[in-house]
């Protein structure tokens, strides 16, 4: 017998709401496709040489887009309130993911997030998701540029497709030097992607890149390529999705 | 037919919570206690220790979609989000209760029996832990009581990660296993 059974009760009602909210949602999106007659763009954008997702014309409520890049939330605004002042250093638009903002914060020892080491931290805010369950942020901490690849890192964030178990999308994303001229994704078979990095706001040193990837791309490396096309580092493995 | 879930692994528990939410109420169960005491032996009030409890468990469920399975157990996994429950509040002096906010979970009212209940657990892990075979109180001890990296535990008692892991799970499995036919 459980020690708190009201907490109990409170947990199973929880998880069957939040089980109803993402059917709903699931439903919502799939009503709002069939409305539209859309369908979702294939290309890759966010990142990309293309025109920032922000300059598109939209038809959204001015929420669920993208602040412009250099923007600094206040730290306990936004949505989810903010635990540390943030800058807002690349916009986009995935397939998948629909609109997202990539940010940058400090974090000064304290645990926000909780037993993140020190330093900077990169995060990615999905803020639309359209065929995909909101799938929360995510980040790291500790500098924006990994130990084995100076100035250069990568994180994965998965979106779960709504009402199904696998990921639909993965955003790769993360930081490179100035002098990148592109991020390069090699996967082991099939055609590599090539994306031109943002050059983020100039308060920050480095340049941001978000890359949407279909989960059926298999075992890949990511690295970034300077103006003469030399590989800039020694490439990071993609994780598995 | 009725699901037997004392039968499933944690890691299918949380599997199926995506979808069941009887198998997280079930996940709830079988480590509430275990929650409960680490929590009162940190902040000695058992009403604190209930909402962070809370606290803790709501978060594991905001956080099932990014849940994986890893090489530690899923107990270990949810004892590090009661770890970043407690640090949160600390900082913050005050309980955390941003995850039971978004799942606009009601307050938690406790009755006097419950409450002392909670406070008859305090001190239990840390007895308990006497009764693991050495090997498995050290990785538990170093690893939930201290706190500290399965890397750093594998260089001081000069084994793998992996081990260190291993025993790490064995001996919560068992501390687990002692709590609830202790209660």
């Amino acid at each position: 017998m459980s020690l708190i059974p009201d907490l109990q009760l409170q947990l199973r009602d929880a998880a069957a709401s939040r089980r109803r909210r993402a059917r709903r949602r699931a439903l919502g999106s799939l009503a709002a496709l069939a409305t539209a007659g859309a369908l979702v763009p294939a290309v890759i954008s966010g990142g990309g040489g293309e025109k920032p997702a922000r300059d598109r014309p939209s038809a959204k409520p001015p929420h669920e887009r993208p602040l412009p890049v250099g923007t600094v939330i206040p730290k306990g605004e936004g949505t989810p309130p903010r635990d540390a002042e943030s800058t807002i250093v690349a916009t986009g638009t995935a397939p998948v993911t629909g609109a997202w903002q990539l940010e940058v914060w400090r974090n000064h020892g304290g645990p926000s997030p909780p037993g993140e080491p020190r330093g900077r931290c990169l995060f990615i805010h999905p803020l639309d998701p359209r065929g995909a369950v909101p799938s929360g942020f995510s980040g790291f901490c500790g500098g924006l540029g990994f130990r084995k690849t100076p100035g250069f890192s990568r994180a994965q964030h998965s979106v779960p497709q709504a009402g199904r178990r696998f990921v639909k999308e993965i955003l790769v994303y993360g930081r490179v030097p100035e002098r990148a001229r592109a991020v390069v994704i090699t996967p082991k078979t099939g055609s590599r992607i090539e994306v031109k990095p943002d050059e983020g706001p100039k308060t920050l040193p480095g340049d941001f890149f978000v890359i949407p990837v279909r989960p059926e791309l298999g075992p890949a490396r990511i690295n970034w390529i300077d103006r003469d096309g030399s590989r800039g580092s020694r490439g990071i493995a993609l994780h598995p999705p | 037919m009725q699901t037997d879930w004392s039968r499933l692994s944690d890691d299918d528990l949380l599997r199926r919570a995506r979808r069941e939410p009887d198998a997280f109420a079930a996940f709830y169960a079988r480590h509430e206690r275990m929650t409960l005491a680490f929590f009162v032996a940190r902040v000695g009030n058992p009403e604190v220790a209930a909402d962070l409890a809370a606290e803790t468990f709501a978060a594991a469920l905001a956080g099932l979609p990014r849940f994986r399975k890893r090489p530690e157990p899923a107990s270990a996994w949810l004892i590090g989000i009661a770890r970043n429950v407690l640090a949160m509040s600390a900082r913050r002096g005050r309980v955390e209760a941003r995850a039971r906010r978004r799942l606009a979970m009601p307050e938690l009212v406790l009755t006097d029996e419950v409450i002392e209940r909670i406070e008859a657990l305090e001190g239990t892990s840390l007895e308990l832990l006497d009764g693991l075979p050495s090997l498995e109180q050290e990785a538990v001890r170093a690893r939930v009581v201290d706190e500290r990296d399965y890397r750093e535990i594998a260089q001081d008692l000069r084994c793998s990660e992996a081990v260190v892991r291993k025993r790490v799970s064995r001996g919560l499995a068992a501390l687990r296993n002692e709590v609830g036919e202790t209660q």
